[in-house]
């Protein structure tokens, strides 16, 4: 009894501490609020299951990533829609989805889209998630020196990629800068 | 401007809904299922141990949980005087209709009736808040896995849920029974062996925790047809209490749960965890997020 309220606080308090950080990046890396809910519920649900594997502190985060990109890996993992039918969830997602998109992204976005996985995958932890190569490595389990590596390579075929579509890596900023107080504004 | 800028345009979603009443019903949910032990796990290989090898168990208590949430609640007196079957079986056009005649019949009579009727489905009975009581929850099958409700109600080889027409608050689902294919085949799987299991929401015991959770104003809960959103701690507690309920934990979005809070702070949301004892969301600032539940439909009120 004592033991599963002490596992039910920690859960808890790695639940609020981390859910933001999992909900972005289950959201970055599904095309539906139901299925970004289907992958936070599964990865804390395993977090849940395997709380003694949880390291403590922000590491945690990491781990809760790695678990994230496996989870989004499992072709089961449509069965957690089923598994946690959390509606309410469902419907605070679908709500907070952008409705927007800006036309101008495109190029970047079709450049994007031309890498592989793997290179999408290494650049989106840094650019998206804001991760060190060091902790990319973690989430990805290699080694930082491999990490750092691959995303050396990853960003130069990225910054190609960008050139054949046309994209003045130059001028980028203040266009976008432009196009987000054309949006605030 | 840095390629990680660059790419920083171009994320997909910028904004995730703030940790709510849904992040809460996940997290209990979660919390609600059986956990692995360590020595279990390590049995496990590493390849599988994504995956709960003893689906069943957590399916039944997950699964039932998950969709409790999105069940608004059942008309009380919908299950009258106790019929001689516990089920309604019957044959309409490619279907085998089955309701709940007797919410509170014996596991073995579902059992028995569902046999007789030579269909792959089994009934389990799992504890829920009071206004799910007598809810029937349709079977796991990942074959509906990303169907909508037009395409899942033309399958003729899935199980469909019968929801109660009318008697539902508009966004909310009460289904009241299944609807069977003649012959229909269970869901087979790694994860999932033997017939479909359909769940029934029974009263709980005294001391036994909810599997199923429903708002603490649905109609058949203590404080039914009762705003209690975003009024105070202390006001709500009261108002619990007057229905012999007390409040055994607070849930503080994006701190974690306590067993305490200033009475001045203002309820975001609640459920019944177990009879007599319920869980409030609670913050020092009033909740901004639209309640979802929101108009509900009273007996006895318009």
């Amino acid at each position: 009894m004592g033991r599963a309220a002490t596992d039910r606080q920690r859960f808890e308090e790695m639940y609020t501490a981390h859910y933001d950080a999992v909900a972005r990046y289950a959201s970055r890396r599904t095309s539906s609020p139901d299925d970004a809910v289907d992958v936070l519920g599964e990865t804390f649900l395993t977090a849940w299951r395997r709380l003694d594997d949880v390291p403590p502190g922000d590491e945690a985060r990491l781990w809760l990533y790695a678990v994230a990109r496996r989870v989004l890996a499992n072709h089961y993992r449509g069965a957690a829609r089923r598994e946690l039918l959390v509606t309410k969830l469902r419907g605070e997602f679908t709500e907070a989805a952008p409705t927007w998109e800006p036309s101008e992204v495109g190029a970047v976005q079709a450049a994007f889209g031309r890498l592989s996985a793997d290179d999408r995958e290494l650049l989106s932890l840094t650019g998206w998630e804001g991760l060190s190569p060091g902790e990319v490595a973690q989430v990805l389990g290699c080694r930082a020196g491999t990490a750092r590596a691959r995303l050396h390579r990853a960003r130069k075929r990225f910054a190609r990629a960008l050139a054949r579509e046309g994209v003045d890596v130059e001028r980028y900023g203040a266009r976008a800068v432009a196009m987000a107080e054309g949006v605030l504004g | 401007m840095s390629l990680d800028e660059i790419l920083k345009h171009v994320e997909p979603v910028r904004a995730v809904p703030p940790m709510g009443e849904g992040a809460r019903e996940l997290l209990d949910e979660i919390t609600a299922t059986p956990r692995e032990t360590a020595r279990t796990r390590r049995r496990v290989p590493r390849a599988v141990a994504w995956w709960p090898r003893r689906r069943f168990t957590v399916m039944s208590a997950a699964g039932l949980a998950a969709v409790a949430v999105a069940v608004s609640w059942v008309v009380p007196g919908f299950f009258g005087p106790a019929p001689a079957a516990a089920l309604d079986i019957r044959k309409e056009g490619g279907y085998y209709v089955v309701t709940v005649t007797d919410a509170f019949a014996d596991a073995e009579r579902y059992q028995a009736q569902l046999r007789g009727a030579g269909l792959d489905v089994e009934l389990r009975v799992e504890p829920v808040s009071p206004s799910l009581v007598g809810t029937v929850f349709e079977p796991y099958d990942p074959r509906k896995n990303g169907l909508s409700a037009a395409e899942l109600s033309r399958r003729d080889d899935l199980v469909q849920s019968i929801e109660s027409p009318g008697r539902c608050a508009a966004s909310r689902r009460c289904t009241i029974g299944v609807r069977v294919p003649v012959g229909y085949r269970a869901y087979k799987g790694p994860e999932h062996r033997g017939p479909a299991r359909i769940m029934l929401g029974r009263r709980a015991r005294p001391g036994e925790r909810h599997i199923g959770f429903a708002p603490l104003d649905n109609p058949g809960e203590p404080l039914q047809c009762t705003r209690f959103v975003n009024r105070t701690v202390g006001e709500v507690r009261a108002m619990l209490r007057a229905h012999g309920v007390t409040v055994a934990r607070f849930a503080v979005p994006l701190r974690g749960a306590r067993s305490s809070v200033p009475v001045s702070w203002y309820v975001h949301g609640g459920w019944l965890t177990e009879p007599g004892k319920a869980l409030l969301i609670a913050d020092q600032t009033r909740t901004r997020t639209p309640d979802l539940s929101e108009p509900k439909r009273c007996p006895g009120t318009s």
